[in-house]
């Protein structure tokens, strides 16, 4: 993709060809941000096919938004992402008031477990182990699992969370103070925790 | 410092964002509470696995790029109106080299417009063909042109003329007419077949009536022979019987044939004597002359 192109370094250049229509420039962004976009839309869903769908709907909002990146603000990673990860937010408190399509992923995690102590491949282990994970972060109630992901997975700052969730400073700290506890009881009942 | 309170100051005893005396308090409290010190190196190990995560990221899917590239360039950054205001510029080859590179990236993407422009592009070559490979004008269309221009503009005597003999021709062109043609042109071919032209078979036909006139004429001429010779036969016995009384010989009627022959053919003018020989071809002859002389003279006559 965009091979008839040299890279644009500049961001501020790449946005402004994205924006006169350049598709060699758009697929440059998207082939730099989209793995980073699906991570994080995977670990809010927890489910592949969700997490490809958030990412697709995530650029194209980004796309529609192009407009409004300042160069001068920052880089065009951090606003990307910051715009990824509103969305993403956005999309899971939506899926949360109705958890139907919740826990999926969980329902067969028995079985990997059992499947993990026996494999011999440490690769497969690590891979293993991330979707045991993944399916703990996924039994967290809603309102914890966002402050969790956001704080230790994200990395982001207390009050970048605060900016994104909307909530109280400490409302955010509480909230991921019990969902780290949860989470490592989840875990310790799945018998993963020993072996993290 | 009870269980309580250590598990609500977990994540910043962790964090090492706690005050140096309750950090020292939380210190204190991990070591006496079995099940708290559980906890707290669960909580840390989880955290610690959760940060791994975000160093560890995991692959997206095949596909993946292309299909966001898709529900991009398709959805918003080429809409197939603006592809269609695209394509009369496409064709006309004046499409600048960005907006061209949009302009494929829609058409790789968006079946329907790919099917639009694949279509326009087999009906203009489609055209090409047809300029290329002309089909016949029926006769009757310039026949047709021409009869109605002909009214218009002032036409010289031979258009007119023709046009006439055009007009006058048209009504005959009927089905019954073609019918009829086909008839003639069949009997033509049967009669060039049999007898290599029209001419020929007048000529035939001529030969053969002569041939059949002059025989009947001989015929004619060798019936009255034979009546003659008969009458004579007869008054030659009524004579004799009358006049000499007696048994009379009979009367040479078999004259030598030569001589008879001879003169038959030597004499054109009726003879007396009778030519018993001379009957057998008319008669053999005469077969072939009483069914064929009616057919032959009337062809003849015509």
């Amino acid at each position: 993709m965009g091979a008839n192109a040299a890279l644009i370094k500049s961001d501020a250049e790449l946005v402004r060809r994205c924006r006169a229509g350049d598709s060699a420039a758009w697929e440059q962004v998207v082939h730099e941000y989209s793995r980073r976009v699906y991570n994080l839309a995977y670990r809010f869903t927890s489910r592949h096919e969700s997490a490809e769908d958030l990412t697709q709907e995530v650029f194209v909002r980004v796309y529609r938004s192009l407009d409004q990146y300042d160069s001068q603000a920052g880089d065009l990673a951090n606003w990307l992402m910051r715009l990824a990860r509103n969305l993403v937010i956005d999309d899971y408190r939506r899926r949360s008031r109705t958890p139907t399509d919740l826990g999926d992923d969980i329902g067969d995690h028995e079985y990997r477990l059992e499947s993990y102590h026996d494999a011999p491949d440490r690769g497969v282990e690590q891979f293993e182990r991330a979707k045991q994970v993944h399916a703990a972060i996924a039994k967290l109630q809603p309102d914890l699992r966002e402050c969790v992901i956001l704080r230790d997975i994200e990395e982001l700052a207390y009050q970048e969370i605060v900016d994104i969730l909307k909530i109280p400073i400490g409302t955010v700290k509480s909230r991921i103070n019990r969902g780290r506890i949860e989470l490592a009881k989840i875990l310790r009942r799945m018998k993963v925790v020993e072996t993290l | 410092m009870n269980c309580v309170k250590f598990q609500a100051s977990l994540s910043d005893y962790i964090e090492g964002a706690l005050e140096p005396r309750t950090r020292a308090e939380c210190a204190a409290h991990r070591l006496t509470c079995g099940e708290c010190r559980e906890l707290y190196t669960d909580v840390r190990v989880t955290v610690q696995a959760l940060n791994a995560f975000s160093r560890r990221e995991i692959d997206e899917p095949e596909g993946l790029q292309h299909r966001i590239l898709a529900a991009t360039t398709t959805g918003e950054m080429l809409s197939c109106t603006e592809f269609d205001k695209l394509l009369e510029r496409y064709f006309d080859g004046v499409i600048l080299a960005p907006t061209f590179q949009t302009f494929q990236t829609h058409f790789e993407q968006c079946a329907k417009c790919r099917r639009l422009l694949n279509g326009i592009e087999e009906a203009i070559s489609m055209c090409h063909e047809a300029k290329e490979t002309e089909i016949e004008m029926p006769d009757s269309l310039y026949d047709r042109i021409v009869a109605a221009t002909i009214g218009v503009r002032s036409a010289s005597w031979i258009e007119r003329a023709q046009s006439a003999i055009v007009n006058f021709a048209r009504p005959l062109m009927s089905p019954q007419m073609a019918v009829a043609a086909m008839i003639l042109a069949a009997i033509s071919l049967l009669i060039l077949s049999r007898f290599g032209s029209i001419s020929n078979l007048t000529t035939h036909a001529e030969q053969k009536a002569e041939s059949i006139v002059n025989q009947g004429q001989r015929k004619i001429k060798s019936s009255s022979a034979a009546a003659r010779s008969g009458f004579q036969r007869v008054s030659y016995e009524v004579n004799s019987f009358l006049f000499s009384g007696g048994v009379v010989s009979p009367m040479p009627v078999s004259t030598p044939s030569s001589q008879t022959q001879g003169q038959t053919q030597a004499q054109p003018s009726p003879q007396p004597r009778p030519r018993p020989d001379a009957e057998e071809p008319a008669s053999a002859q005469g077969e072939d002359h009483q069914r064929r002389p009616n057919q032959n003279k009337r062809k003849h006559e015509k």
